[in-house]
């Protein structure tokens, strides 16, 4: 028997991606949402990866792009941790639903 | 390794994966919120070890879990209840069915007055959703739909060859040969992220002292309730929307006010 | 061949050159003016005379200048070159420029001169011009102008009262003439065919005209010569144009244009010929203008009016001759008046000077204190009384012999004009030069060298002319002319006897009543005289009449056309009246009822459009506002929100372009 051709890995990623987008839009706390960013991140570096395997082997060029992709997420949350730190404090709430600013 | 364990180790994996994503958005704690993520890396960097990926594993091990603990860590600082105690209190109190934060939505439509209205905004208050989460479901539900319709529909042009078992030295060559100006910038990148962060996290020093200083001047302490900063009484008491105790306004709070008010 | 045959025409050139000259305003500068005058008509003297000489040779020569095209003819303006012509014409341009040389002096005190002079040099060259004039047209055209620079000249002093009124008689008298020639005139070039004077003559000589057609056009040319010359009944202007310059009266009135109407009726001489009763009429009007000047010349108490009187008589006399049958008897005593007269003319303006008025009163006595003038005056006055001067026969024979040839009593009344102008001749000369001296007249000198040398000239020119005898003169002229000298011995003698005669008698009344202008034996006569045997009194009253006529005619106007034009402006007004009552009543109520509906209209579109126009209009403006907040609702403000929607279209994208390629 074979192991889990390409297919079973995308379904995996294709079921991270939903859950990750039912976080982002749905979470209230704001931290929860950049949970959930990471999720979807995470699913297509799962992606990549499952390509990588199963069309193109012998290129590892797909390899330097998830750790690229991964560093990247790094840094994101970094940036989204040092926001949201701000608005906490200048509203003592992490909530999504306050930043009501953009209605006109 | 045979297809067998491959297909054993990969399905329980992917599950534990999934699984605990999905985990991570039902509990009402916070703390094991970033926990449950933590094991959903950890399961993908199983899968990716699945995959042939040593380093690529090794890595998101590394960073993502890392980042995981950072997250937990701020869940500590930032939030009110990152155990999670206080929400499962009141869900037993109120009787409210579901599991975990699920039944903790966000009521729909106008506030009705009189007495409800309390509890209406009582429910607002705690709620661990937006609005928004049937459509989040369903859209979530639908881009995977969509995506697993594609992905099984696609004729994938399969490759057979066994990928080397040296991948990590291939992937350290390319690095350094051929991507270097691709890694290096991702350095540099990780170097503005972290003095970005630096900066935004700051605390702005001359604006914020006085307002502090006048209320502490004054000498009425103002007590506040932590979920409902509009509250405000100059003695100890109880927040008259959630029942719980107040406690001193910090100057954080003060801040927010502060904030608050001239935002 | 020769100058004077080639340019003769120059003669009456110069001085109407000078005239335009002069009328450009260049008359101001009178010394300028004087003398361009006088060199221009010295000229013309040169040119005339050796036309003559070219003349009397037996040249001719004719130049013509194109004018009009009238009705398919064409006018042209034309001279010629024929003995008479030139003759007169050398003759009026050297009494021209000695009058042009006193009026210099004359003339030197008078702010106007150089107005005068163009005035003269204009007269000068028409006179020119009507002389040698081979047309009928030009001659007329000249004729007029002659008349208009006599009106001008005349009423040179028009400060003085009574001259504008003399001028205007003199121009409108003679203007009733000028009318019957332009009519005879008209009559003879439309029978004709040309206005040429020897296409003329030549038409009559064939006999293509009809006897009546020959008499109507003779009487109506005779009537515009006697016009221009003073003949009964058009006498009157002469003695009243004596109000003007003496150097005018010398020229104009006693020489040249009074001298016209004879030379007209010499130049159409076979005309006349042709139309025997108007000869006759001629020669009685003639005689009777004789005997009327010569009457009146008797009782004139100023010098200057006994001379107009005196041109009168003469130019009857030349009437005379000429009607008697002989044109030389008419054109010699023309040449021969032409230079006594301006002689007289020119003395009797220096005493004017001397004593400063022309009335006899003034005068007496003046011989010893005005020698040459007094001597002129004496050659003169001889010449005009018939006297023979130097030897010479008296140029008045021929005219009486002429008259004893048709008929007694015509020979009778020349005899006694004869008798009266030696009369008058001798009075006045008796009145001015002896006796006693009036207190005026007692202070008086000599004349100045301007005016006194060319009165010497003349009074030379009178014995120079008139030493050739009559006969001599007269066979020359004839010779010239190709006619005969009519001569009678008995008549010569009688005409010496009664010229003798008359100066005697003169004398003698002089010395009889020293101190008196007028003889006291004509006292109870003179009124009578003076006035003309009443035809004055008669042209005044005919003067008052006419005025009467026109005053009752503006009455008529003002008393019925008036009216009637007032009756006719009533009546218009009252129908414009009536017109704007209609109008008012019927196109204002129109108008009216317009206006009312298009109002109405207005309003009515007015309440749709605010009605349904605009509550559409605003109807759609809410539907697009309500549309508005509905699509408000959009913006939230809340990143969730906008999350989702980031994430809906996404898929809807990706799934859209997948199922595109699947399927």
């Amino acid at each position: 028997m074979n192991g889990p051709g390409l297919v079973p890995y995308l379904i995996t990623s294709a079921l991270l991606f939903g859950i990750g987008v039912v976080g982002v839009l749905s979470q209230r706390n704001a931290v929860m949402v950049l949970m959930s960013v990471e999720i979807i991140l995470n699913a297509a570096i799962l992606n990549l990866i499952a390509f990588w395997r199963f069309v193109r082997p012998d290129n590892f060029d797909a390899q330097v792009f998830a750790i690229v992709a991964v560093t990247i997420g790094a840094v994101e949350m970094a940036a989204g941790l040092g926001l949201m730190l701000l608005v906490f404090r200048q509203r003592g709430s992490t909530n999504v639903d306050q930043l009501q600013e953009l209605k006109l | 390794m045979s297809g067998l364990i491959e297909w054993i180790l990969f399905l329980a994996l992917s599950v534990l994966a999934v699984g605990m994503a999905a985990s991570m958005l039902v509990t009402m704690s916070m703390y094991r919120a970033g926990l449950a993520l933590m094991s959903s890396f950890v399961a993908l960097a199983g899968l990716f070890i699945l995959l042939n990926a040593d380093l690529l594993a090794a890595i998101q091990v590394m960073m993502n879990v890392g980042g995981m603990l950072v997250m937990v860590l701020f869940m500590v600082m930032l939030m009110m209840d990152p155990g999670g105690e206080m929400m499962w209190d009141m869900k037993r109190k109120m009787h409210m069915p579901g599991p975990g934060a699920l039944s903790m939505t966000m009521p729909r439509g106008a506030p009705p007055s009189g007495k409800e209205r309390q509890h209406h905004q009582m429910m607002v208050d705690m709620a661990m959703s937006t609005a928004q989460l049937p459509w989040a479901l369903a859209l979530g539900a639908a881009s995977a739909l969509v995506l697993i319709v594609l992905v099984v529909r696609t004729p994938w042009p399969f490759s057979s060859v066994q990928p080397t078992q040296d991948a990590t030295g291939a992937v350290g060559t390319l690095l350094l040969s051929r991507y270097m100006l691709g890694f290096e910038g991702a350095a540099f990148l990780i170097l503005a992220g972290i003095a970005g962060a630096v900066i935004f996290a700051r605390r702005e020093r001359a604006p914020t002292s006085r307002p502090a200083a006048a209320t502490a001047a004054s000498g009425t302490k103002i007590f506040t309730c932590p979920m409902h900063e509009e509250v405000r009484q100059s003695g100890p008491g109880q927040c008259p929307l959630c029942g719980m105790d107040l406690t001193p306004a910090t100057e954080a709070s003060v801040h927010h006010g502060e904030g608050g008010g001239s935002a | 061949m020769s100058i004077g045959t080639h340019f003769f025409w120059l003669a009456p050139f110069f001085p109407l050159a000078v005239f335009v000259l002069l009328a450009a305003n260049l008359s101001r500068f009178a010394r300028l003016a004087i003398m361009l005058a006088i060199t221009a008509l010295a000229g013309s003297v040169v040119i005339s005379g050796l036309g003559l000489f070219a003349a009397a040779q037996g040249a001719r020569a004719v130049i013509s200048m194109p004018w009009l095209q009238v009705g398919g003819r064409r006018l042209e303006l034309a001279l010629w070159l024929d003995p008479l012509g030139i003759s007169v014409a050398t003759l009026v341009s050297m009494i021209g420029l000695m009058v042009f040389v006193y009026a210099a002096s004359y003339m030197a005190d008078d702010p106007r001169r150089g107005r005068f002079f163009a005035e003269l040099s204009l007269f000068i060259g028409a006179m020119l011009t009507l002389v040698l004039a081979a047309d009928l047209v030009t001659l007329f055209i000249s004729w007029e102008l002659v008349g208009l620079c006599s009106y001008l000249l005349i009423g040179f002093w028009f400060e003085k009262p009574e001259v504008p009124s003399a001028a205007t008689k003199a121009f409108l008298t003679t203007r009733v003439g000028d009318l019957a020639m332009l009519a005879g005139i008209l009559l003879l070039v439309s029978a004709v065919g040309s206005s040429r004077i020897d296409a003329v003559l030549a038409a009559i000589s064939t006999g293509g005209l009809t006897p009546g057609l020959l008499r109507t056009v003779a009487l109506l040319l005779f009537t515009g010569a006697a016009g221009k010359s003073a003949q009964v009944p058009f006498q009157g202007w002469l003695p009243d144009a004596m109000v003007g310059p003496t150097p005018v009266s010398a020229l104009l009135h006693s020489a040249t244009m009074v001298a016209a109407g004879v030379f007209f009726v010499a130049r159409l001489y076979p005309l006349f010929l042709a139309a025997e009763p108007v000869l006759a009429l001629a020669a009685w009007v003639g005689a009777i203008t004789a005997l009327l000047g010569a009457t009146a010349a008797l009782v004139q108490p100023d010098l200057k009016r006994l001379l107009a009187y005196s041109t009168m008589s003469q130019l009857g006399l030349m009437f005379m001759g000429l009607g008697a049958g002989s044109l030389l008897a008419g054109v010699l005593l023309l040449l021969a008046q032409a230079l006594y007269k301006s002689t007289l003319f020119l003395a009797a303006g220096a005493v004017d000077h001397a004593v400063e008025g022309t009335a006899f009163a003034r005068m007496g006595g003046l011989a010893p204190r005005m020698p040459c003038t007094c001597l002129a005056f004496a050659v003169s006055a001889a010449a005009l009384a018939g006297l023979p001067v130097t030897l010479a026969l008296p140029p008045k024979d021929p005219v009486l012999a002429a008259a004893w040839a048709v008929n007694l009593p015509l020979f009778a009344t020349a005899l006694l004009v004869s008798l009266l102008t030696a009369l008058y001749s001798a009075h006045a000369f008796g009145v001015v030069f002896l006796g006693r001296p009036s207190a005026p007249a007692r202070q008086v000198h000599e004349a100045r060298a301007g005016l006194l040398a060319p009165t010497l000239v003349l009074s030379g020119l009178v014995v120079v002319g008139l030493l050739m005898n009559a006969q001599l003169f007269g066979r020359l002229l004839g010779q010239l002319l190709g006619v005969t000298t009519p001569e009678v011995g008995m008549v010569t003698t009688l005409a010496l006897a009664v010229a003798g005669v008359g100066v005697g008698l003169g004398l003698w009344a002089r010395r009889a009543w020293p101190h008196v202008p007028l003889w006291p034996v004509l006292q109870p006569v003179a009124p009578a005289v003076e006035s003309e045997f009443g035809l004055i009194p008669a042209y005044r009253a005919l003067r008052r009449a006419g005025l009467r006529l026109i005053a009752t005619a503006g009455m008529i106007d003002r008393r019925v056309f008036d009216p009637v034009g007032v009756c006719l402006a009533v009546a218009a007004r009252r129908v414009v009246d009536a017109a704007a009552r209609v109008d008012h009543a019927v196109f204002d109520s129109i108008t009216r009822a317009a206006v009312q509906g298009m109002r109405r209209l207005i309003q009515a579109t007015s309440t749709f459009d605010l009605r349904r126009l605009d509550a559409a209009v605003r109807g759609f403006g809410s539907r697009l506002l309500g549309l508005s907040q509905h699509v408000r609702r959009v913006q939230t403000g809340r990143i969730e929100n906008y999350l989702l929607a980031i994430f809906v279209w996404g898929v809807i994208i990706i799934a859209g372009a997948a199922l595109a390629a699947l399927l």
